[in-house]
């Protein structure tokens, strides 16, 4: 059968829907591990491996096909209750997930050209014996044939609920989000007609009625049960609706009412419509604005120098829509960090099963925003840090003395001055200061002896070559240490802080830039190169006077309002032959809690402007993460601040030791 | 005029698999994600026969199929099941609602295009 396309024509949108789906799957399971099972959750698990058996099938991917299929069957028969969820269930389905997701994997690598590799092939079998087990239980139990679901009728209910219902200890809402569990479709419009002026409204007492358009299987006196509890309080007027009557427009809708003791707001319920877009093109459109940032520039630039000043009116309007332009555009690479944090949920789950804790997770700032390359890029350091937590930090039950014997991971991200923090803390036993020092001197990262603040102490467990093989459990990492961590992170252009308590707990606090693609930068001058360094670490500037550059030590430190500030002298770092000018002027940055002061010639102020990444001949080029072309069409460097200051930093250690 | 129809399927791969089949025997394609999108695309444009999957998110497929057979406009505009449900109580539902053919997933494509042609003439 030819289709007129091929399987390599469909293999992206294969597997980025597969992707998706499957996505899906795991956070409708997880959901029914955590609060039981509902049609809803449980259909979204059904229609995601049917979706996958049916594009699987238009291509012939036959293992995909066969193994999905049996997963979908024990599926269908839990859907229709024939078989109870449980958990030994999930953890199953779960795995089966994890299954399909390889064998989708496999087909898109190869192409579908080859067959599975024994492996897959032996999980398939390993996990369709457990899922025949289900299957083969209906055999014997299946006595009742099979009925479809009663059709479901849509009804029309007009509510009252009695004045002293609340005083009762009831709660009106309750009920209404009751009945919409029970309906496929539901739409409440509050009436607040008798709700009283101001001086007359008792805060206790419930003045809201409710017009409600539902549609549901269950009968008129279960939908009267529902309301058995308060019955003798409110008038309840239904009546069933032919389907005809029903093509009224929805008009203002609440999704769902909440009567607080204070008339609810109605809100309309748009739906969210969303476009999917080849990444490719937003990164090639963001790249385009940002030339014409850069071009713009040159245009105002050109414009000042005119002197018209019609003509600077003009280009500056010019320049503020394009910078809404550009800002709308990085809006489009958004996303919000809530699906990532929404995985843990499931290692969270698997982990604390697996080490025989009990643990919680919170999750807080779901809807961060942050660019989707930096949400990618994260992921990985996420998991290391939370399966740290999980396996070292959160103890056993039996060891959490006074502690609740239930550990907290909590997950919180929300955007602080231009970046995006990331917390992952937990209430464990925290970090033991002597320990991490006594083993950053066993495995060789710091000298005995050294000097060492806590801050620097804490982030040994981030050294590379600091956790071992032998202590790497199959769950604190896939033989990667903590180091990726760190090294992940600053490749972001983040950092990281540890915060802990003994005893308490432990925090690690990643900074992140909300986009890859701008900076707010610094531009100075040393010699004819500009630089930028990054604004968010500018402290402040100084100008040295002569009498200053006297007491210059040498050029390696002053003294700044009393505590010493170590230099570096950006010119000769860079070997630059840099004319001597007499003016010298110094930024200051902080960089992980420490001030370093930067020598450069001139100082030209803040700039916010658009990286564009150094080619591939410059990857060892050191102290220098990007560049960025000036309105005036010169070539300015941005600055590895973390870079310099360990440049720095070792300097300071080699003339220690002389 | 080329003769328009639409699809409404889940599946960004199954509605690009019958797009591209269809396009290349010269019909004009719509694409629809559920039934409730496909609602409110088909008033505002003239369909002349829907391909429908069944199970769907938001709206499924025979919803779908018997709020379309209200419009007056789609009194006539004949409609495709293509699924791979074949529990007779579903097709007992689509006949109901005006179905005109029930076809199952994976598809075979000159059976669709038979389809399409006869309900078409």
């Amino acid at each position: 059968m030819s289709l007129g396309l091929s399987f390599s024509d469909i293999a992206k949108e294969f597997h980025i829907e597969s992707l998706e789906l499957l996505e899906a799957m795991e956070n409708a399971l997880v959901s029914i591990r955590e609060n039981g099972m509902d049609d809803e959750t449980i259909n979204a698990v059904f229609r995601a491996a049917h979706t996958i058996k049916g594009a699987a099938g238009m291509y012939k991917l036959e293992y995909v096909v066969e193994f999905t299929h049996v997963a979908e069957s024990v599926l269908d028969l839990v859907r229709n209750g024939k078989v109870a969820m449980s958990d030994s269930l999930g953890d199953l389905f779960l795995t089966c997930k994890d299954h399909m997701q390889n064998l989708v994997e496999f087909a898109v690598v190869n192409n579908n050209e080859k067959s599975p590799t024994s492996d897959l092939l032996g999980t398939t079998h390993t996990l369709n014996e457990a899922l025949s087990i289900y299957l083969g239980e209906t055999h014997s139990t299946e006595i009742t044939p099979h009925t479809k679901t009663p059709r479901e009728k849509q009804w029309h209910m007009y509510i009252t609920f009695g004045k002293s219902v609340l005083e009762q200890g009831f709660e009106p809402a309750s009920f209404l989000a009751y009945l919409r569990k029970q309906s496929s479709q539901f739409n409440a419009r509050v009436d607040v007609s008798s709700v009283p002026v101001i001086e007359r409204l008792s805060p206790t007492q419930c003045y809201l009625a409710f017009h409600i358009d539902f549609s549901t299987h269950i009968s008129k006196e279960e939908i009267f049960d529902v309301f058995d509890f308060i019955k003798e309080d409110c008038t309840i007027d239904l009546k069933e609706i032919e389907p005809e009557e029903t093509k009224e427009e929805p008009e203002l809708t609440c999704k769902e009412a909440i009567p607080k003791n204070a008339p609810a707001q109605t809100t309309q319920t748009t739906p969210n419509y969303t476009i999917r877009v080849d990444a490719h093109k937003i990164d090639q459109l963001i790249n385009q604005i940002g030339e014409m940032v850069i071009a713009n520039a040159n245009v105002v630039q050109q414009s000042i120098d005119i002197k018209n000043s019609d003509l600077v009116e003009s280009v500056s309007i010019v320049s503020r829509m394009l910078e809404d332009i550009r800002e709308s555009a990085m809006q489009i690479r958004m996303v919000q960090i809530g699906e990532t944090f929404n995985k843990f949920k499931r290692i969270v789950q698997d982990t604390s099963k697996k080490l025989g804790k009990e643990i919680e997770l919170l999750i807080k700032g779901g809807e961060t925003e942050l660019d989707k390359t930096v949400i990618e890029k994260i992921t990985d350091p996420l998991v290391h840090i939370v399966r740290n937590a999980l396996d070292h930090g959160i103890e056993l039950p039996n060891e959490r003395g006074e502690k609740p014997h239930k550990g907290i991971l909590s997950l919180n991200a929300y955007h602080d001055a231009g970046t995006v923090v990331i917390e992952i803390s937990d209430d464990g036993k925290g970090l033991d200061e002597e320990v991490l020092y006594q083993k950053g001197v066993e495995k060789g990262i710091i000298e005995e002896g050294a000097t060492l603040s806590q801050q620097e102490v804490y982030k040994l467990i981030l050294a590379p070559g600091f956790s071992t093989a032998k202590e790497v459990t199959d769950l604190s990492g896939r033989g990667v240490g903590m180091d990726v961590v760190k090294r992940n992170i600053e490749a972001l252009r983040g950092n990281i802080e540890i915060q802990s308590t003994k005893g308490k707990g432990t925090s690690f606090i990643i900074r992140l830039p909300l986009t890859l693609a701008i900076i707010d930068g610094f531009l100075v001058k040393v010699g004819e190169i500009f630089y930028v360094i990054p604004l968010d670490m500018v402290v402040e500037c100084i100008e040295l006077s002569e009498d200053e550059k006297a007491q210059m030590h040498g050029n390696n430190y002053i003294n700044l309002r009393g505590s010493i500030l170590p230099l570096l002298n950006v010119g000769a770092f860079f070997e630059q032959k840099s004319a001597q000018t007499n003016r010298s002027n110094i930024v200051v940055v902080h960089y992980a809690g420490k001030r370093y002061g930067f020598i450069v010639d001139e100082l030209f102020g803040e700039f916010q402007t658009v990286i564009k990444p150094l080619g591939k001949i410059f990857a060892n080029l050191k102290g220098i993460s990007g560049a960025t072309i000036l309105g005036s069409g010169n070539v300015a460097l941005i600055l590895d601040v973390s870079m310099l200051v360990q440049h720095l930093l070792s300097l300071k250690a080699m003339k220690s030791e002389d | 005029m080329a003769k328009k129809i639409m699809i409404v399927d889940d599946s960004n791969v199954m509605r690009m698999t019958v797009s591209t089949v269809l396009k290349e025997n010269g019909y004009d394609v719509v694409e629809a994600e559920n039934g409730q999108v496909a609602l409110e695309k088909a008033v505002q444009d003239v369909i002349d026969l829907i391909i429908c999957d069944v199970n769907m998110p938001v709206m499924d497929g025979l919803t779908f199929a018997t709020k379309i057979k209200q419009e007056a406009e789609y009194r006539f505009v004949p409609i495709i099941m293509l699924t791979t449900v074949t529990d007779q109580s579903f097709i007992e539902v689509g006949k109901a609602a005006g179905v005109k053919a029930w076809m199952i997933k994976p598809f075979d494509k000159p059976k669709l295009l038979g389809a399409v042609a006869k309900l078409l003439s």
